[in-house]
């Protein structure tokens, strides 16, 4: 059996090929990034319109690389939220009318469900239950992962998602969009002791999160300064360190509260280094396990998508109507209806 | 020759089959929105009802647009996506050039000028010359304010489509005499999208098919988004 995924969220368009004994045969990523660039942040409708010429061209492009006939394919898998809505319809229509024409099942995936399983496309593996932090430019939670589907929300951002945060920041800095990046790359020549910037939250109980004071102490401080590179680099390393140490905090804060001995991390900003670096001497020390995926699994892309499908494929579906849906919150997910035997 | 043909450029969304000049079955609803939720059960509703299957068929007709950018995407995607599974070519067809071919059926009069409403001030604007048999572009399709749309130079014309309903007073002006009715409450439909597919099929050729690779949406609107 073999799932295509697709993925067209928000600005990247994804396609997958995964195998249920094989795992993942191969995938496809083209980020429109460059296309926003030039408007400071992701224009919806440009979105949608890329994603349209884009999205088929890639799924022939994956077949024939992967020699694989379409009649080989089981089960067309989507992201069918959370995203942009126009972003969405798109890689929904497009894969339930293949599944239609095809005459299979298609599995509607929600995105972050997709990003949370993605650590277990690795080896080794995380097993249940386990907590997991998802960071990512529109999320910023704490989870408790039971199995797949039972999903419990520990805590998550009040304001502005962690990605969120550092793209905003790196636009106060002169850093353009999406500056996140760009930004950790200027933070690893900062000096840690030339700013102290406040870590939101800590010194409060529970494991929710808020990083939009971050950017107004961005601001005052970068102000302050001539704005030359080194205050640049020096602010982005305060800042970083700040984010880190607050994500940091309520990790360890959440393996204590669930009793669980494994941490994942997930999402966009899972790929930063410095977060990576600093969880893993912080795991080495209290002895929990860590987890994250390869960078290309971080960040948008449709294997996820195809990979959380092979543990979705009870939820298969053989009926033609499809609706995506902006906003769905994670903890609206049912669990999984069965499990099938997994590589 | 079999055609399918799709439909969903504004609030209404409609399917047709077509086979060798006549109309074997057709759905329309109005349906705001819910346009994923109807195109493919229905589809499956008319395929099973005509006993055709989708790998028997010809080719894919669909209205291109312009209309509704999200709904000319899921009418583009889903008919992509069936042509792609089916291995079948792709026929896109402009949603004024339908609508027009509608004023003519039930008008009988060859001359149509179409206009939806655009927003923004604006129209989407077409003129077309209808046989039985034909239909020729006499205005080019555009995006523009009803008080600079391009009008024909010459002959008696008929109106079609809701952005006669906006702006049909400014254009009723603009045209006086030349003007012979109007109808601002007609839909572009898919059996009228599936017959100038047959349409054009017979005037062109191949040379009017796509792949699913190259058959786009048509928005007419590019200007979307202003420079930060």
């Amino acid at each position: 059996m073999i799932i295509l995924g697709i993925e067209t969220s928000c600005d990247e368009t994804g396609v997958a090929l995964y195998h249920l004994e094989q795992g993942l045969l191969g995938h496809l990523l083209y980020s429109q990034t460059a296309t926003h660039a030039l408007y400071g942040g992701v224009v919806p409708e440009l979105a949608s319109r890329d994603h349209i010429q884009k999205l088929l061209p890639m799924v022939a492009e994956l077949l024939q690389q992967q020699q694989i006939a379409s009649s080989e394919i089981s089960h067309v898998a989507y992201t069918a939220g959370p995203g942009l809505i126009g972003a969405l319809l798109v890689g929904a229509s497009v894969a339930r009318a293949l599944a239609f024409g095809w005459q299979i099942p298609a599995i509607a995936i929600h995105h972050m469900e997709g990003h949370l399983l993605a650590p277990m496309l690795e080896r080794p593996a995380p097993s249940f239950p386990f907590v997991a932090l998802l960071v990512s430019g529109g999320h910023t939670q704490l989870v408790a992962v039971k199995g797949v589907g039972d999903y419990q929300i520990l805590g998550e951002s009040l304001d502005d998602a962690a990605g969120e945060a550092f793209d905003k920041t790196a636009k106060l800095l002169g850093l353009g969009y999406p500056g996140g990046p760009a930004l950790a790359r200027i933070a690893a020549n900062g000096d840690s002791s030339a700013f102290h910037f406040p870590r939101p939250m800590v010194d409060r109980p529970g494991l929710d999160f808020s990083f939009s004071g971050l950017k107004t102490f961005t601001m005052t401080s970068w102000r302050a300064t001539n704005q030359d590179a080194t205050s640049q680099a020096n602010i982005a390393r305060a800042f970083e360190d700040a984010v880190v140490d607050t994500i940091t905090i309520k990790c360890k804060r959440a393996l204590k509260e669930t009793g669980y001995r494994q941490l994942v991390l997930a999402g966009g900003v899972s790929a930063n280094r410095h977060l990576q670096q600093t969880l893993r001497a912080v795991a080495d020390q209290e002895g929990f396990d860590l987890f994250y995926p390869r960078q290309e699994f971080c960040t948008d892309n449709a294997a996820m998508i195809a990979h959380a499908a092979a543990y979705r494929l009870g939820d298969a579906l053989r009926h033609h109507c499809f609706e995506v849906h902006p906003r769905w919150p994670l903890s609206q997910l049912q669990p999984a209806k069965d499990l099938p035997k997994h590589n | 020759m079999r055609i399918v043909a799709l439909e969903s450029s504004g609030d209404a969304c409609s399917l047709a089959l077509w086979q060798d000049g006549t109309l074997v079955a057709s759905w329309l609803e109005i349906a705001p929105r819910q346009h994923t939720q109807l195109l493919l059960p229905q589809l499956e509703r008319l395929l099973t009802a005509a006993e055709w299957s989708l790998n028997q068929c010809d080719m894919i007709a669909f209205g291109a647009g312009p209309g509704g950018f999200t709904g000319i995407r899921i009418a583009t995607a889903v008919a992509q996506g069936l042509a792609f599974s089916c291995n079948l070519p792709l026929l896109p067809v402009s949603t004024l050039q339908a609508l027009g071919l509608q004023g003519y059926r039930l008008s009988g009069e060859a001359n149509q000028l179409t206009a939806f409403d655009a927003r923004m001030g604006e129209l989407y604007w077409g003129g077309y010359c209808y046989s039985p048999t034909t239909v020729e572009t006499i205005i080019e399709a555009a995006v523009t304010p009803a008080a600079v749309a391009e009008l024909p130079v010459s002959g008696e014309w008929f109106g079609v489509g809701s952005g006669w309903q906006r702006d049909g007073v400014l254009l009723q002006q603009r045209l006086a005499a030349r003007l012979r009715g109007v109808n601002a409450s007609l839909h572009p439909e898919a059996a009228a999208v599936a017959a100038l597919a047959a349409m054009r099929y017979q005037q062109q050729g191949d040379a009017v098919l796509q792949t699913p690779f190259t058959a786009l949406p048509l928005y007419l609107r590019n200007k979307v988004v202003s420079v930060a």
